[in-house]
């Protein structure tokens, strides 16, 4: 009997020991990953019609160039270079290990439109001395008025929840007297989508829709979920309801966008600027991969009241407008000049 | 781990050695007077406390396509009345903290583990059992399972309220001290459950990112048969330092005990879940006797 006890003990341990195994869905090679990666952005990614991007063209041209025995760096090149015709921020892979990452359309544009803004350049030219400045995830939420005029302005750097928050219905009630509003959304790296919200009721007059989001709910190219109307309608203690010039460019990223969408349905504001970058989608969770990279994907789709989709155009303007790098290195904001013209 | 294992050799080892001693007559009417003691008081109240480890294995397919593994320590309280039994189990409620550090990847992230179960119980006594009795019953179980990659970046999680089968044999050991061995099994018969929907962040999960409970209860699925396969099986055994006397003193209303605990989980969600789990548990229980 006590024997059989011990006995039980030692098989039970065994027993469980043995059990102990899960299937992995993605193996350590190149190839396994390639198919995974390829995969997954083929049951998930919500823009591929938008962007007029054929997948499974994808796969036929870079397949090929993958085998087991590739290098890492090889590997990296496939994948980047396939996730750079989405030309999406929000699609991006990262090295763990270097640190290395990459966002596709990040590299061309995006880089070049940075350039063509430069904060430090209107606080100093621009800008009325007694600016001030808020924290938004450690860049400066700036507010002021134009120097020499009776307008107000405002810049977004992102939406993150910060200090600013927290101050924005001050800073409304502060630029009230003015005559009219720069809403500068330039350079905005976005954020949280619900911080957007907040911020473009500040400057809603009338309740309008201002888009609509699907997400991904089954993995065949048209498997979306309901769509969720979001309207822009009045928010906080007062709005700006006075004649407001919304400036980007196409650094105007994510929640910067979803910003614009909301800015858009309004009779009383005029947006002016460049396209913005086209990553309006949420991406989901990060997708982590057994060589220690990890890389994310949106899935979900963003439709206006007309059904067409700002993905892969970007938000237009309603007067197109780029600064020149060269002008702004020599300290000339065109677009924000042209702003104040309007509102004079 | 491998401590663990070495200390559950050792203690089997012990308690080999315990059960290997010949009982002589003197010992047996101790036994028996002992035995008559017991008879006499009526046991009201077990408290228990038990710490572990447990080497977890899981594959989330929302959380990712490669397997996790890693030792997550874990602690249950209970309280046992009549046919009435309550059991709190969670590893460390903190998700800020990382309490499990998984090992094989470049990937370090946190699960947060919770079951409340409250189960009633009937018991028979069989004769193909060779004096064991077996108990069978049901419990309500509550389970909460949370799994964080750096802040979010990536997580998962598995809620689910459901009805249980359990079955538990115990065998009162004969000899100088006293001693029990109980094999608890247990399997779901449904649930309603909460998982990540299909593309792991939507709209639903956007707009309720600060409401965490939110995300977590709704949006349940009723998942029974081969959509929940959930067999926990828990062999563990009671040693009883002090023998009964007058159950006056601390001592010999305390019971040590070991468990080894093995647990398959998965859930056929759109995104499956699969894990497996084996843990080794010391505890203690409390006797209040009326």
């Amino acid at each position: 009997m006590k024997k059989s006890i011990i006995l039980t003990f030692t098989a039970s341990l065994l027993l469980m020991m043995a059990c102990l195994k899960n299937k992995e869905l993605v193996e350590d090679t190149p190839t396994s990953i390639f198919e995974y990666v390829w995969n997954d952005f083929d049951q998930h990614y919500g823009g591929f019609e938008q962007r007029n991007v054929d997948w499974d063209a994808v796969y036929t041209q870079f397949a090929p160039r993958v085998n087991d025995n590739i290098s890492d760096i090889e590997l990296w090149n496939v994948l980047t270079e396939m996730m750079d015709l989405l030309d999406d921020q929000h699609v991006a892979i990262t090295d763990t290990k270097t640190g290395k990452g990459f966002a596709s359309g990040k590299l061309n544009d995006e880089l070049l439109a940075e350039r063509e803004f430069d904060l430090e350049l209107i606080k100093t030219s621009y800008l009325a001395e007694d600016y001030q400045t808020l924290d938004s995830d450690g860049e400066d939420f700036v507010y002021g008025t134009i120097e020499g005029e009776n307008i107000g302005y405002i810049h977004f750097p992102n939406f993150e929840e910060d200090v600013w928050q927290l101050e924005f219905d001050n800073v409304i009630a502060e630029l009230s007297t003015t005559d009219g509003l720069i809403v500068d959304d330039r350079n905005n790296g976005g954020g949280i989508p619900l911080s957007a919200r907040f911020a473009s009721g500040r400057f809603a007059q009338t309740k309008e829709l201002a888009f609509n989001v699907q997400s991904k709910n089954g993995p065949g190219p048209n498997d979306f979920d309901e769509k969720s109307p979001y309207y822009m309608e009045p928010q906080g203690a007062q709005q700006y309801t006075k004649p407001i010039v919304a400036l980007c460019n196409h650094s105007t990223v994510s929640a910067g966008e979803e910003f614009l969408l909301y800015l858009k349905t309004q009779e009383h504001i005029q947006i002016v600027g460049d396209s913005t970058s086209n990553a309006l989608a949420t991406p989901t969770f990060k997708r982590m991969l057994p060589n220690a990279w990890h890389y994310q994907l949106p899935t979900q789709l963003y439709t206006v009241a007309d059904g067409s989709s700002p993905e892969g155009i970007g938000i237009v303007p309603d007067v197109y407008l780029r600064n020149d790098t060269l002008n702004v290195q020599a300290g000339l904001d065109e677009v924000l000049e042209f702003g104040v013209e309007l509102l004079k | 781990m491998k401590r663990y294992l070495l200390l559950l050799v050792i203690v089997c080892c012990v308690s080999h050695t315990l059960c290997g001693q010949t009982e002589d007559t003197k010992s047996k009417k101790k036994r028996k007077k002992n035995q008559e003691r017991i008879a006499m008081a009526i046991l009201k109240h077990r408290f228990s406390f038990k710490a572990g480890l447990f080497n977890e294995r899981l594959v989330d397919e929302t959380f990712s396509g490669i397997l996790f593994q890693g030792v997550l320590p874990k602690y249950t309280l209970g309280y046992k009345h009549k046919k009435l039994r309550i059991e709190l189990q969670s590893s460390t409620p903190n998700l800020d903290k990382t309490n499990i550090d998984f090992d094989n990847t470049f990937f370090p992230s946190t699960l947060l583990d919770a079951h409340l179960k409250i189960g009633l119980s009937k018991t028979f006594e069989l004769d193909f059992t060779y004096g064991a009795k077996l108990n069978l019953g049901g419990q309500l179980h509550s389970q909460l399972m949370v799994l964080n990659y750096d802040n979010f970046d990536s997580g998962s999680w598995l809620t689910a309220q459901r009805l249980d089968v359990t079955a538990r044999l115990e065998k009162h050991l004969r000899t100088r001290k006293e001693q029990w061995v109980h094999l608890d099994v247990s399997y779901p018969l449904f649930a309603l459950a909460s998982r990540p929907a299909y593309a792991g962040i939507d709209n639903f999960l956007v707009e309720n990112s600060d409401d965490i409970l939110k995300i977590l209860y709704s949006r349940n699925d009723f998942y029974s048969g081969i959509g929940l396969v959930n067999p926990e099986l828990t062999l563990t055994y009671f040693y009883k330092p002090v023998n009964y006397h007058d159950y006056t003193t601390f001592a010999e209303k305390l019971m040590l005990h070991l468990s080894l605990h093995y647990e398959y989980l998965y859930i056929n969600s759109v995104k499956p879940l699969s894990r497996n789990s084996f843990g080794i548990e010391l505890g203690l229980t409390y006797l209040w006797f009326k």
